[in-house]
């Protein structure tokens, strides 16, 4: 049986927030967890109502620029349609997508034992970023602790970050936590190093085996911060499709905000199901 | 037979993807322009945005809203993202253009949704400083912070009004959409 948000205050607070500002990580990682906890059929409700009012905003709509039209038009013939029979092929959102066979990706995948037909379009509607600054201000130990009370739940899972032939990705270490049913999990790392969030940033890809490869769930955007390249830093997963059966966790390096369709270059981490 | 663009794309029809670009483009790039600060931004929001709605075409339902509402909230949400990530976030906003920004009358302009036109009625109807509050959120994209600060008001006051207000709007849409249906019934 559904039930409404506005039973929920502090839910009603988040969703407005949401549909105004955006939310930071810890703020999105409390909306999943209680959105988790109900059915509710009116949690668009504000992003909806705040959509309309920006489309009664709109006196008069300004043509799409013919350059960027071709562009789109180039995008939406490389995308294939997520019908049952329609095949995928590789997806490349930019033009100086690099090809698949020259990539490193490929022989970590091999090596996961796992047939990933095509890369990566986020496979929703929201980036999950991890907002920089509310990461850094962050209690680290806060997040320590919220990654041990999970790992105490009887339904998590844990596996362990394998480093990659990244000079990035060379002496990671750490692990990943993730709950499938309250749909919260961490990682933690040791060795990757601290990135410039003006030049790139890190962007998480979940495998969810029962969506297909083709379609990694993003799993977030986040950085780690100055000073904490040989501690441990815990990150929060903001995954905002539900994951159902994780098979693959894999960190990338990607320009800032992240990316839609991932070009391969830079896989710094690895984390699979060995069982 | 749908004649959802969306409702073709979830369904497989190669042909749909690219109609999306048709019907929605203008659209799109229209919010995407008032939502960015250079035009370079807002080529590369409106190519994530698109590569949005194709993947959660599926998502959408015509029994719960329209097309238009459903491809506003996607690019709101990819454009609320990437305000956020902007390190210069509201800095850019002059207020010639803070004033500029504002809800009419919608009147009978059959350029305007039916759904874009409910809302404005709704709108019209809070205080003027409730309507502020959301104007400046919703159509330049402030923070809650720099609306306090540009209206000289507590924090904790403008997340309320933000809150009513939205609230208030949606109330006073279903209202609006219920008196609709009565007269086309009648």
């Amino acid at each position: 049986m559904s039930t409404s948000v506005m039973n929920n205050e502090r839910l009603v607070e988040l969703l407005v927030q949401r549909a105004t500002e955006g939310l930071n990580a810890n703020e999105q990682v409390e909306l999943n967890r209680l959105l988790a906890d109900g059915n509710y059929s009116d949690a668009d409700q504000f992003d909806e109502t705040a959509a309309a009012l920006v489309l009664a905003g709109i006196d008069e709509e300004e043509p799409l620029p013919s350059s960027l039209r071709s562009q789109l038009e180039r995008q939406a013939d490389a995308f294939v349609p997520n019908s049952p029979s329609a095949t995928v092929t590789t997806l490349p959102a930019r033009p100086s997508a690099v090809p698949p066979s020259k990539l490193p990706w490929l022989a970590a995948a091999a090596c996961a034992a796992l047939a990933i037909a095509g890369w990566w379009p986020r496979a929703e509607e929201e980036a999950g970023e991890i907002d920089f600054l509310a990461q850094a201000s962050a209690d680290l130990d806060t997040l320590a602790r919220a990654r041990e009370r999970l790992l105490a739940q009887a339904t998590v899972m844990q596996w362990n970050f394998k480093p990659t032939d990244d000079p990035a990705g060379r002496s990671v270490s750490g692990d990943i936590v993730w709950d499938a049913e309250s749909q919260v999990g961490y990682m933690r790392f040791r060795g990757l190093p601290t990135n410039n969030p003006q030049e790139i940033q890190y962007q998480l890809w979940i495998f969810d085996t029962t969506r297909g490869d083709q379609y990694p769930v993003d799993g977030g955007v986040f950085n780690i911060p100055a000073g904490s390249s040989n501690g441990e830093v815990v990150v929060p997963i903001l995954a905002k499709l539900p994951i159902r059966n994780p098979g693959l966790f894999a960190v990338t390096i990607e320009k800032p905000g992240g990316v839609v369709v991932s070009a391969r270059e830079r896989i710094v981490a690895l984390a699979q199901n060995s069982g | 037979m749908t004649d959802s663009v969306l409702v073709k794309v979830a369904q497989g029809d190669q042909r749909a993807v690219r109609a999306c670009i048709d019907e929605f483009g203008s659209l799109v790039w229209s919010i995407a322009r008032r939502f960015t600060r250079t035009r370079a931004d807002a080529e590369d929001a409106v190519q994530e945005i698109f590569m949005d709605i194709w993947r959660s075409a599926s998502r959408f339902d015509p029994a719960q809203g329209s097309e238009r509402v459903f491809i506003a909230t996607i690019a709101r949400r990819r454009l609320i993202d990437r305000l956020r990530r902007s390190s210069n976030q509201g800095t850019t906003t002059s207020t010639e253009e803070i004033d500029t920004l504002a809800w009419a009358d919608p009147g009978t302009n059959a350029e305007t949704s039916a759904e874009a036109q409910t809302a404005a009625r709704a709108v019209m109807q809070l205080r003027p400083e409730q309507r502020r509050v959301l104007e400046l959120g919703l159509l330049q994209g402030l923070s809650h912070s720099e609306i306090a600060e540009a209206l000289q008001m507590p924090l904790g006051t403008v997340k309320t009004m933000m809150r009513r207000g939205l609230i208030q709007v949606r109330e006073l849409m279903g209202v609006d959409a219920q008196i609709s249906d009565e007269v086309q019934e009648s």
